[in-house]
């Protein structure tokens, strides 16, 4: 086990993980002294019928004060101010955040302005602004893979001024997560096996890269393990309810380890091929964790080959020799992109070349690239990659990416 | 709390800042939940060790107003409740800080209580049902002289057993100059006491992949760390190590209870005024003997976290938890090799035979649940008065 020098590791959200977990939700509301919560959530997760299995688990024994389902997919600053005076017209004391990476946000910045009584959000952006407990949130997580039911980050965008805003604080973690099979059951094959490469990446990184510390090992180490041996099983039968707990449970473990270890080169590159392309961020994950593992190796041989025994299980770890451990570690998650694209008729994307937009255009010109590479370099997630990368390593692993080709490792910088 | 035969529930609230300097983040983190002005307790012994000197220096740049108080006995009692929460609300404290474990959180944990509300919530506490509203901020520091339960919802404050989730403290501060060189005694105890909260946490019926995960975590530090920590007291890295074990052990230990090894050392301890983690390691192999009995044992994984990945790898399967009990015999081997008055048995520690009769009921009221078998304590008991390591 390793111990850093000096580490932090915070995660105080209570985990409700189970079957019928949902129930748990008045309990858990009443326990601290909340009657009457505010649901947040979207419209796809409302017409997918999740917002009826949250209520029909609640029953009549929790009153909904209101339900805000018009959540945009990405977060809005004045959604987040019209929502939180419905919050304050139906006289709500809590939130019930139904939903992906967006809910939780806006429901994190709802919490804000109630709790603090603000007139305006931006007041609190950043790190530190909030003193004091807000008003008790709880968190549904509707896929497999953001972990942001257990970060204490919101993200939101002023999309009139074109700003976004990022606000930090020990407070924004929700009080509870509750992970239910039922959540999950109806997603799709495609964004199954998208979701559950994102989560597996906030492990993988969180294990490899360079802020990593006991906590955020051990909770990435049984997050991977949960991944390798359920997500394939699920994306073949979605009904599969053990498989899709367990699933929940790996993309909460991976929450924790990377929100206490940051992630490196797979999300510098992701984020700015979402932001450049408009490409899904599972997407991006899957396609370039490979190469944040080939990237860094030199420096993390021995860390990344550990990482055989969660993937592969004692007996395929014990017989690999220590100096292919790695190898068969990027060779693992190579094939699983390639099972996940058979299984899923194509539509799992395995390289950038491969992915396509809802019209079905290539998504990721080649010729954005050197944009994409750009754009990588203003991202904060690079300083806890291993391994240094300037704009010619960004726009050399970004080529092989989009044709799927390994790297050349003599063309890799060895710091 | 609703909760189904399916369902799991866990939860570690404390933010840990574990390492170099890391005492001098703390005025950061006690103004960031806006905590201005902090009574810290400690015991005499280690205030004289200079701990309240390092403290001051810690928050020598801080705005800070700092209390200190050091006085904490051995076995604190509510008389000593009382008159601390005088002293915090007449001098407008409105934090704590427990730099010691054992007692000095014990303390810290139910004046917390007393001082976020009123003393008498300690009552509401001993019976469980106190509201679960936010206290004060609680720091815990502590040091390798543990109990087990610094950083869980226990406190035993003389007959009172006060059980409160919102006592867990919020902040846990490991820092190698307040996690100072113990006596070898002391820090062996420390290890078996950390280690036996550890594997009872991933035999227990109840361990999820969270409770696993950081019993896993504690019993790897153990095991790789106990030989430095005893053999070179002054190699600090180790006893971090040790000190962030315990931590992990006492989360998966409050997240699900304690095992009948737990709670009858914790019984035999109080029995004879000797470490419980003396006595805990003794029991350990007898223990995990009575679970290879088993027909279904839940602890496929218990000698990943004892022997390490390399090791398990190697090991036929069906053979893991024999491996763990040689491995635990191996350590007790040990100790008594590096450590010349270690108990062997615990007829070593002044426990007579008439004591055995009633020594399950009291590991029963450890956990004050009526959660353990009797006869199997019973059996575990007598096979250790039986037998001589």
């Amino acid at each position: 086990m390793y111990l850093p020098g000096y580490y932090e590791y915070s995660c105080r959200v209570k985990i409700v993980a189970g079957h019928d977990a949902l129930e748990g939700i008045p309990a858990l509301l009443r326990h601290v002294g909340a009657r009457r919560p505010l649901l947040v959530t979207d419209k796809g997760v409302a017409g997918a019928g999740l917002v009826d299995i949250v209520r029909q688990a609640i029953g009549d024994r929790l009153e909904i004060g209101a339900v805000a389902d018009d959540v945009p997919p990405d977060s809005d600053l004045k959604v987040v101010h019209r929502l939180s005076a419905l919050y304050r017209e139906n006289g709500c004391d809590a939130m019930i955040a139904v939903g992906g990476g967006s809910v939780m946000d806006t429901a994190k910045g709802i919490n804000i302005v109630v709790s603090e009584r603000a007139e305006d959000l931006m007041k609190f952006s950043g790190s530190g602004a909030l003193k004091r407990p807000l008003k008790p949130l709880i968190a549904v997580p509707t896929t497999a893979g953001t972990g942001s039911e257990v970060t204490l980050v919101a993200v939101i965008k002023d999309h009139e001024r074109h700003l976004k805003m990022a606000f930090v604080s020990f407070f924004l973690l929700p009080d509870a997560a509750i992970l239910d099979s039922r959540m999950t059951l109806s997603l799709p094959a495609p964004i199954t096996a998208s979701t559950g490469m994102d989560a597996l990446t906030h492990a993988v990184e969180a294990y490899y890269c360079l802020s990593k510390n006991p906590l955020s090992d051990v909770t990435a180490l049984a997050a991977i393990r949960l991944i390798s041996g359920n997500l394939l099983k699920v994306v073949r039968k979605p009904s599969d309810r053990e498989g899709r707990l367990a699933m929940a449970n790996a993309a909460t473990l991976a929450g924790m380890a990377f929100s206490n270890s940051m992630v490196g080169m797979v999300h510098t590159l992701g984020h700015a091929t979402g932001s450049v392309c408009g490409v899904p961020h599972g997407v991006c994950m899957a396609i370039l964790l490979p190469y944040g593992l080939e990237y860094n190796r030199h420096k993390r041989e021995v860390v990344m080959g550990e990482l055989l025994f969660p993937i592969g299980g004692p007996g395929i770890y014990g017989q690999t020799a220590p100096e292919d451990r790695t190898n068969r570690v990027i060779a693992y998650v190579r094939q699983l992109n390639e099972d996940l694209h058979e299984m899923t008729g194509g539509r799992h994307a395995r390289f950038l070349g491969e992915v396509i937009d809802r019209e079905g255009n290539p998504a990721v010109p080649r010729e954005r690239l050197p944009d994409i590479a750009r754009t990588a370099l203003g991202d904060g997630s690079i300083f806890y990659n291993p391994e240094d990368l300037d704009y010619d390593d960004l726009l050399m692993v970004l080529e092989a990416a989009w044709e799927g080709m390994p790297l050349d490792s003599g063309r890799i910088r060895k710091g | 709390m609703f909760q189904s035969a399916h369902t799991f529930v866990f939860c570690s609230p404390a933010k840990v800042l574990s390492g170099n300097r890391a005492l001098e983040n703390l005025p950061v983190e006690l103004a960031g939940m806006d905590a201005c002005r902090p009574l810290i307790l400690t015991t005499a012994g280690l205030a004289v060790r200079g701990m309240e000197r390092i403290m001051a220096g810690a928050f020598a740049d801080s705005q800070l107003t700092v209390g200190f108080f050091t006085g904490v006995p051995p076995c604190p009692d509510r008389e000593l409740v009382r008159t601390l929460y005088g002293l915090y609300r007449d001098r407008g404290y409105d934090s704590l800080i427990a730099l010691g474990g054992g007692p000095v959180l014990t303390v810290a944990k139910a004046l917390n209580i007393a001082v976020s509300g009123e003393p008498e919530d300690l009552e509401a506490a001993a019976a469980g049902t106190l509201e679960s509203k936010e206290l004060r901020p609680l720091t815990a520091i502590p040091n390798l002289d543990v109990s087990g339960y610094e950083m869980t919802r226990y406190a035993d404050l003389a007959s009172l057993s006060l059980t409160a989730p919102t006592a867990i403290p919020g902040l846990l501060v490991l820092d190698h100059r307040t996690v100072p060189a113990e006596d070898r005694k002391t820090t062996a105890a420390a290890a078996l006491l950390t280690l036996t909260q550890a594997v009872e946490a991933l035999l227990h019926p109840g361990r999820n992949h969270l409770t696993d995960a950081y019993a896993y975590g504690a019993a790897r530090f153990i095991m790789e760390n106990f030989r430095t920590a005893l053999k070179n007291p002054s190699e600090r890295g180790s006893r971090l190590a040790l000190a962030n074990a315990a931590f992990f052990a006492q989360t998966a230990f409050d997240n699900l209870s304690g095992g009948k090894i737990f709670c009858l050392g914790m019984a035999i301890s109080r029995r004879c005024a000797v470490s419980p983690g003396l006595v805990m390691g003794l029991l350990l192999p007898h223990g995990l003997l009575m679970e290879m009995d088993r027909e279904e044992t839940p602890g496929k994984d218990l000698f990943l976290a004892v022997g390490g990945a390399e090791d398990y790898a190697l090991v036929e399967e069906g053979m893991g938890l024999r491996k763990t009990v040689d491995r635990c015999v191996e350590l007790l081997l040990e100790l008594q090799s590096l450590i010349p008055d270690y108990p062997r048995s615990i007829r070593d520690i002044g426990l007579k035979k008439s004591d055995l009769e009633e020594l399950p009921g009291a590991a029963d009221e450890v956990t004050g649940r009526g959660t353990l078998a009797l006869p199997e304590v019973r059996y575990l008991l007598d096979k250790a008065w039986e037998t001589r390591f």
